[in-house]
C-alpha cells in the first residue's frame, strides 16, 4: 500500500477526494469508500489536514454524511452554498446566498481567471442563481481546484444517466465549475470532455476510483431504487475516459439484461472518443487493459 | 326508506365528486410516524433544484409541481415526491419511463412498481415516489400505508387511451413507452436531433418491442397526429433531419427503409395520420422493395 501511495503522491501534496453525494442515502459515494481511500494516504503519510472531501454543494455533502462530525481533522468543502428554502419559494429570505451587493455569497470561492466558456444563455430568475453562483456565459473552476489542491482523486458511482452514464468524467465535468445548468442540453456529455482537458483538473487528477458497490442502471442520474443492485466492485483507473468506457459498456450489458430500454447509438460515447482525438484519454477498448482483481 | 334514499344519495354523491386533491397524510397516519418538515414545492423553474440533469425529461413529458412531504419515525425517514403532470397520460408516460421493469407491491390497489427502497405510484395526474433510503425491510408496511392513505385523496381519473394505438399482438409485455418529444424519444431509439417528431411537447407517441412466434424481434414507434397533413410535415422533418447514422437504403412514396450503426434496419412510413417507424430489425422489411 506504501508503494502505490508513492505512485500518486508526495507527503507534501493536498489531496482533494471528489464524492457524488446525489442520491444521499442510496446511490450516494459510500462512505465507506471514503474511509478507506483516507486511510490509504493517512497510511502513506499524508497528515489529515492534507485531504479535502469536496463536491459542489456543501448541503449535499452534509445530506451525504460527509461531515466533519464524521470526519475529524478532514477538511469538507462544498464550493458553494444553495438556500434550499429560498429556491423552493419556501422563503422570502435570499440572506442566506444573496449578499447585499446582489451577488452570490459563494462568488468569492470561483476563480475568475479559471472558466470553460460556451456561448450559451443562461436563465436569469433567483432560483438559477441560487444553483450556479454565475448566470452568465462563464462557467468557472472552484478556487479550492486552483488554488489549493495538489492532486485529485475522483470518486463517482456507478449509475446512468438517460442511455449514458453518470461516472467519473461527469462527477468532474459538471462538479469542478459552477454555471452548469445551462450546458445541460446543448452540450451534455462534451462538457464531461472539454472541462477535463483544463490543467486545473488534468495535471492535477490522478486516480478514479467509480464506486459500484451499490449501483444503478436505470432512472439516473437521480435515485431510482429499484433499478440499484449490489454490484459488489470497485473500479481503479488512472484515466476516467477509459474508466468511463469501460463502465458504460458494462452497464448497457446490464440494461440488456434486465430488459430496459436500450439505446446503443454512438452519440452517448462519443464524448469519450473526443477525448481519445484530443489526447485526453483512451476510448478504444483494445487499447484498455482492464484486469479483474 | 327515507334514511335507506338519504345514504344512497350520499353514497352515489361520495362516488361522483372530485375530491379536493392530493393530500399529505397527516401526523399518526401510522404509530410513531409523523412529518419531520414542511412540505416542499417546486414548480417547473425550480425542478433542477431537485434533478439536475433529470429534469429534463419530466418537463417534456408535462410537469406541473412537485411536492415533497418527510415523515420520520423508527429512527428511519420517509420521502413522498408528488409529481404532478399535466394529466393522466403524462403521469403515465414518466411513470412508464421511470419505474423500468414493473414490480408491484402487495397491498397497493393503484399501479405501482417497487421495493423496500422506493414505490413508484400512478393515479390520474399524479406520478409518486414513495422513498426509503434506509431499505429497511420493516419499513415496507408504512410505505404501503403512505401509498394507501395518498392514493385515497387522488379522484379516480379516465382511462389513458394513448397506448392502445400500439399492435397488441406479439407486443413484449411491459415494453410500452410513452414519448413527448425528445427526451422521451432518447430511451427508445436516436432518429435525429431535436424534436425530430414534431410532438412538441403536445402529441403523445408510444412504443413498444415485439417478438413473433419465429424469435424475430423489431421496436415500433407510432406517432399520430390531428390529421394527415400534419403527419406528412412532421414525416418530411424527419427525412430530412434523420440521423447521420442511419443509412437511407430505399425511399418511396410515404416511406424510406434504413440501416443503422448496428447494420440493423429500420423504416419509417406514413399511414394516415400516423408515422410508423420500425427500428431494430435483423432482416430488410419484406413489405419494401429493396
Amino acid at each position: 500500500m506504501a508503494d502505490s501511495f508513492k505512485l500518486f503522491f508526495d507527503k507534501n501534496d493536498i489531496v482533494g477526494i471528489k464524492v457524488n453525494p446525489v442520491g444521499a442515502g442510496l446511490i450516494a459515494t459510500r462512505l465507506e469508500v471514503v474511509d478507506a481511500i483516507i486511510a490509504w494516504l493517512r497510511q502513506g503519510g499524508l497528515p489529515a489536514k492534507n485531504i479535502v472531501i469536496w463536491d459542489r454543494f456543501d448541503y449535499m455533502l452534509a445530506d451525504a454524511g460527509f461531515t466533519a462530525a464524521r470526519y475529524p481533522g478532514i477538511g469538507i468543502e462544498g464550493l458553494q452554498t444553495m438556500d434550499e428554502a429560498a429556491a423552493e419559494g419556501r422563503s422570502e429570505d435570499d440572506s442566506r446566498w444573496l449578499g447585499k451587493d446582489g451577488r452570490h455569497v459563494s462568488e468569492k470561492n470561483f476563480d475568475l481567471d479559471a472558466y470553460y466558456f460556451a456561448d450559451i444563455e443562461a436563465p436569469q430568475d433567483k432560483p438559477y442563481l441560487n444553483q450556479h453562483v454565475f448566470n452568465g456565459k462563464y462557467s468557472y473552476f472552484g478556487r479550492l481546484l486552483t488554488k489549493k489542491l495538489t492532486k485529485i482523486i475522483n470518486v463517482p458511482v456507478f449509475k446512468n444517466t438517460g442511455n449514458g452514464i453518470s461516472m467519473a468524467t461527469k462527477n468532474l465535468g459538471y462538479g469542478a465549475v459552477c454555471n452548469t445548468n445551462r450546458l445541460h442540453k446543448p452540450l451534455f456529455f462534451d462538457v464531461c470532455t472539454e472541462v477535463l482537458a483544463f490543467p486545473v483538473l488534468r495535471d492535477k487528477l490522478v486516480l478514479n476510483v467509480t464506486d459500484g458497490l451499490r449501483a444503478q442502471y436505470d432512472g439516473g442520474p437521480g435515485p431510482l431504487a429499484q433499478a440499484t443492485w449490489f454490484l459488489n466492485t470497485l473500479y481503479f483507473a488512472s484515466d476516467p475516459f477509459a474508466l468511463d468506457l469501460t463502465c458504460h459498456n458494462l452497464l448497457v450489458q446490464k440494461r440488456k439484461e434486465m430488459k430496459v430500454a436500450v439505446n446503443e447509438h454512438p452519440k452517448y460515447s462519443e464524448y469519450l472518443r473526443y477525448a481519445e482525438r484530443l489526447g485526453l484519454g483512451i476510448a478504444d477498448p483494445a487499447k484498455i487493459a482492464f484486469s479483474q482483481v | 326508506m327515507k334514511v335507506l334514499l338519504v345514504f344512497t344519495l350520499l353514497a352515489v354523491l361520495a362516488l361522483t365528486m372530485p375530491l379536493a386533491g392530493m393530500e399529505f397524510p397527516a401526523d399518526g397516519f401510522a404509530s410513531g410516524w409523523k412529518r419531520s418538515r414542511p412540505v416542499e414545492t417546486f414548480v417547473p423553474t425550480a425542478l433542477y433544484n431537485v434533478i439536475d440533469g433529470g429534469a429534463e425529461l419530466f418537463l417534456e413529458m408535462g410537469f406541473v409541481d412537485l411536492r415533497i412531504q418527510k415523515y420520520e419515525g423508527a429512527g428511519a425517514e420517509i420521502a413522498v415526491e408528488a409529481y404532478r403532470m399535466e394529466n393522466a397520460a403524462a403521469a403515465l408516460g414518466i411513470y412508464l419511463l421511470k419505474c423500468g421493469r414493473e414490480i408491484p407491491l402487495a397491498g397497493i390497489a393503484e399501479r405501482n412498481s417497487g421495493d423496500r427502497f422506493q414505490v413508484a405510484l400512478l393515479k390520474d395526474d399524479y406520478f409518486i415516489f414513495i422513498n426509503n433510503f434506509s431499505g429497511r425491510e420493516e419499513l415496507l408496511p408504512i410505505m404501503t400505508a403512505l401509498a394507501q392513505r395518498i392514493s385515497a385523496t387522488i379522484s379516480v381519473g379516465k382511462p389513458v387511451g394513448e397506448l392502445d394505438i400500439l399492435p397488441a399482438e406479439n407486443q413484449v409485455p411491459g415494453s410500452a413507452l410513452l414519448l413527448r418529444g425528445p427526451y422521451s424519444l432518447q430511451a427508445v431509439y436516436t432518429l435525429g436531433d431535436g424534436d425530430i417528431l414534431q410532438l412538441e411537447g403536445k402529441r403523445f407517441a408510444a412504443s413498444a418491442a415485439y417478438r413473433d412466434a419465429s424469435g424475430s424481434s423489431c421496436m415500433l414507434i407510432v406517432a399520430p397526429y390531428e390529421d394527415a397533413a400534419v403527419a406528412a410535415k412532421a414525416f418530411a422533418h424527419l427525412r430530412r433531419g434523420l440521423d447521420p447514422y442511419l443509412r437511407v437504403q430505399a425511399a418511396g412514396d410515404g416511406y424510406f427503409v434504413f440501416q443503422d450503426f448496428q447494420n440493423l434496419f429500420g423504416a419509417a412510413e406514413m399511414n394516415g395520420r400516423q408515422i410508423r417507424i420500425t427500428v431494430k430489425l435483423a432482416q430488410w422489411p419484406a413489405r419494401f422493395k429493396r
